[in-house]
Parts: structure tokens; sequence; C-alpha cells
């Protein structure tokens, strides 16, 4: 899954988001609210929060690192969408 | 010694002509700090408080023999300073004190990675800049020079702060206790910024004159969490005391309940006060809540490093 806004995008692997153990670390670890569960834990974007991001790299702690292809990326649409490392 | 400026830094005004920068360009100069131009587009030609002003910061370069000066103090308005700031790096600018509020965040985190990729240093924004006691400031950190040379006299305590305000209050309760301050930085209370208290230990612990550090921190955001992996990963030779305020917004009543900057909003459990204080303790740093308490901890954890104690 994929949201952009104006400032950043955030991309979830499906495999990654259908984890809601990973769904609650995130929802727990984004001081700003950009994860959050659904009814049956599935993790959800939430669009309206993106642009709040202070590039803290806690959603990738949360995640388990910054390897080649994380499960998620934070994508710098300000900088030719770099992806936050 | 002293970090990020000293008596020969060298530095424009952007947005010279502003009210605020017109002040701050009269406290820089009483203080003794080399302001060897501003800027401010279409009003080439003018002077403040005899500095020449230029329409662009490579007018001034020209101006000085092609030779960039050290930093630059950004005052434009939001809307301008990310062009401000660019302009400023692009020129070969290495210090940037970005004063400015209320820039998008979008902005501040494009001139972070330009400042990054040329090798500079931003402080701030929303921020009062850097002071160096008796030598040189550059922002409007202390205000008037009388009243800054009261508040902050040379001595052996690096500060930092997310508050313009604190650093001089702590600053001055540290004069006050004889201890001095070797360099203060106001490093800025927004949520994005160009220095966090981490990224400005490698400086403060390569000048010999500081002995401890003293930080001033809030509620909200990361900052803290880094200081502390950094003094994990780094055998610092400088004792670190934190005052940190606003622990009372951790009470249910005070919920909600909001500071003025825009870095100290609270929503995940990583960035309340009560989580910063057990993460910096667990750290080594203890954190105070008066801040009459800080001149006699910095000076027993001084003794506890040189052996005195």
């Amino acid at each position: 899954m994929r949201k952009d806004a104006l400032f950043i995008a955030v991309e979830v692997d499906d495999q990654a988001a259908a984890d809601t153990e990973l769904a609650r670390k995130l929802t727990e670890a984004c001081p700003v609210d950009i994860f959050a569960q659904s009814d049956t834990g599935a993790l959800e974007l939430v669009e309206g929060n993106l642009d709040e991001c202070v590039l803290c790299r806690l959603c990738l702690d949360a995640a388990g690192g910054w390897g080649p292809d994380p499960a998620v990326k934070v994508i710098k649409l300000y900088d030719n969408d770099a992806i936050l490392a | 010694m002293s970090i990020l400026i000293d008596q020969d830094t060298t530095f424009i005004i952007q947005g010279i002509t502003g009210r605020e920068a017109v002040n701050l360009t009269r406290e820089c100069l009483d203080y003794g700090s080399k302001i060897v131009g501003g800027v401010t587009p279409g009003r080439k030609g003018r002077e403040v408080h005899g500095v020449p002003v230029f329409d662009t910061v490579e007018q001034v370069v020209e101006h000085n023999g092609g030779i960039a000066p050290d930093g630059s103090v950004v005052t434009v308005p939001p809307a301008g300073t990310r062009d401000a700031v660019f302009e400023a790096l692009h020129a070969g600018i290495k210090t940037i004190v970005i004063v400015t509020e209320r820039i998008p965040r979008r902005d501040v985190a494009m001139m972070v990675e330009l400042a990054d990729a040329k090798g500079a240093r931003i402080i701030g924004p929303n921020c009062l800049g850097v002071i160096v006691p008796g030598v040189a400031k550059m922002g409007g950190i202390g205000g008037p020079a009388r009243n800054a040379a009261v508040a902050y006299q040379p001595g052996a305590v690096g500060v930092m702060s997310r508050s313009g305000g604190m650093t001089t209050e702590i600053s001055s309760t540290l004069t006050a206790a004889g201890l001095g301050v070797s360099t203060a930085v106001s490093i800025g209370g927004d949520a994005i910024i160009g220095s966090t208290y981490a990224e400005l230990m490698p400086y403060f612990e390569a000048d010999q004159q500081t002995q401890a550090i003293v930080i001033y921190t809030e509620p909200g955001g990361r900052m803290e969490a880094q200081l502390a992996q950094w003094v994990k990963d780094n055998d610092s030779r400088l004792p670190i005391i934190a005052f940190m305020a606003g622990k009372f917004m951790d009470d249910e009543e005070m919920q909600g309940m909001s500071f003025g900057h825009a870095g100290t909003i609270v929503e995940g459990k990583e960035d309340s006060a009560t989580e910063k204080i057990a993460r910096l303790e667990a750290a080594g740093i203890p954190v105070v809540q008066r801040i009459d308490e800080i001149p006699d901890l910095v000076k027993a954890k001084i003794a506890e490093r040189t052996g005195a104690a």
C-alpha cells in the first residue's frame, strides 16, 4: 500500500501491512499518527497525517531496519523520490 | 576556544532591512561580531547600522573580494526562507542560523538535505542563534549587547536549548554561579531542525574550554533519544545535565496542553516528558526540573570527572 501527501509518501509492502504485530508497532512508534490499525488489526495509513512527518525514522526502526528492500519506505517527494534511510 | 563561531567569524544578515533584523544587526555589532553585509532584494546601496546592503548573496561575495562569508543569519519571511538559504549555501556559506519560524516542513527538509550535501551546518529554524561569551554572537541570542554581557560570561559549560529564552535563562544562572559559558546554541523549537543535541556534541567534545554540557529540553520529538544513544555509543569526556520542562503535561488532567514550540507536539509514547527523563537518566544524564538545581550538579559532575571530588 502507498499513500502520497505533499511532503512525503509512505509505502508498506502488502505482506508487512497484513502483519498485525508490525501494525501495532508502527502505530505505537509514530509520533504523529501516520499509522493506524483497522478493526481487524491490519495496517492503515492515515493520509491526513502524512505531512506531519518529522523524519524521525522511528517507523523504520519499528519495521526492523533499513535494508535494501525495507518493508516500510518513507519516500522524500521533495528530493526526487529518494528513500529516507 | 569555542564552537561554530569565533572572533574571526564573518557573516551576513539575509533580510537585513526587516524590523527584527535591524535590531539584531545592532546587537551583534555592539557585541563585537563581524557582519560584512546584508541582503534584501531591491535594497542594494542602502546601509543598516553601517552594514552595506546588497540584492543578492553573490554581490556580497563579490564585494568581499570573491570570498564567501563564514555564516549567514536568515531572517526572511517563511515563504522566502528556502530560497534565501539555498542562495547562501550555493554561495559557499557554511554556517547558517535560521531565525524564521513557521517555515513549511517540506522546505526545512530540503534545506537540511542541501546543507548536508554542501558540508554546511544549519542552526534552527525558529532559533535565536549562537553566542560565544565575550567574543561574538550570531543572531538575537542574549538581546542587546549590554544585556548579553551580563547574562553570558566566558566559562566552562556548553549550553544547547530548544528555547531561545531558556538559553539565556540557563546561561545567566551558570554565569551567576561562577561557572560561565563556553558556547551557547539555541538549536530551535521546530519539529525538524538543522542541528540536534547529538549532532553538536562532537563540536563540544573537541572544544577544550568546555567541561560540561547543559541542555534544555521539552516534550515532543526524538532528539533526546538520539542524544542518549550518542552518549551510549561514545565515550564522551563531558558530563551532561538536562533541564526538562513540561512534566506537568503527562498528568492526566493536563493532556492535550500545548507548549509554544511546534516541536513539542506529543503524540507517541517515546516523546512524553516522563519517557524522556527515563531515557536520559538511563544513559547517565541526570535530569533536573528546577533551574536552580543546575549549577551545583554541574560543579559536582565536573569535579567527579576531574577527580577533584
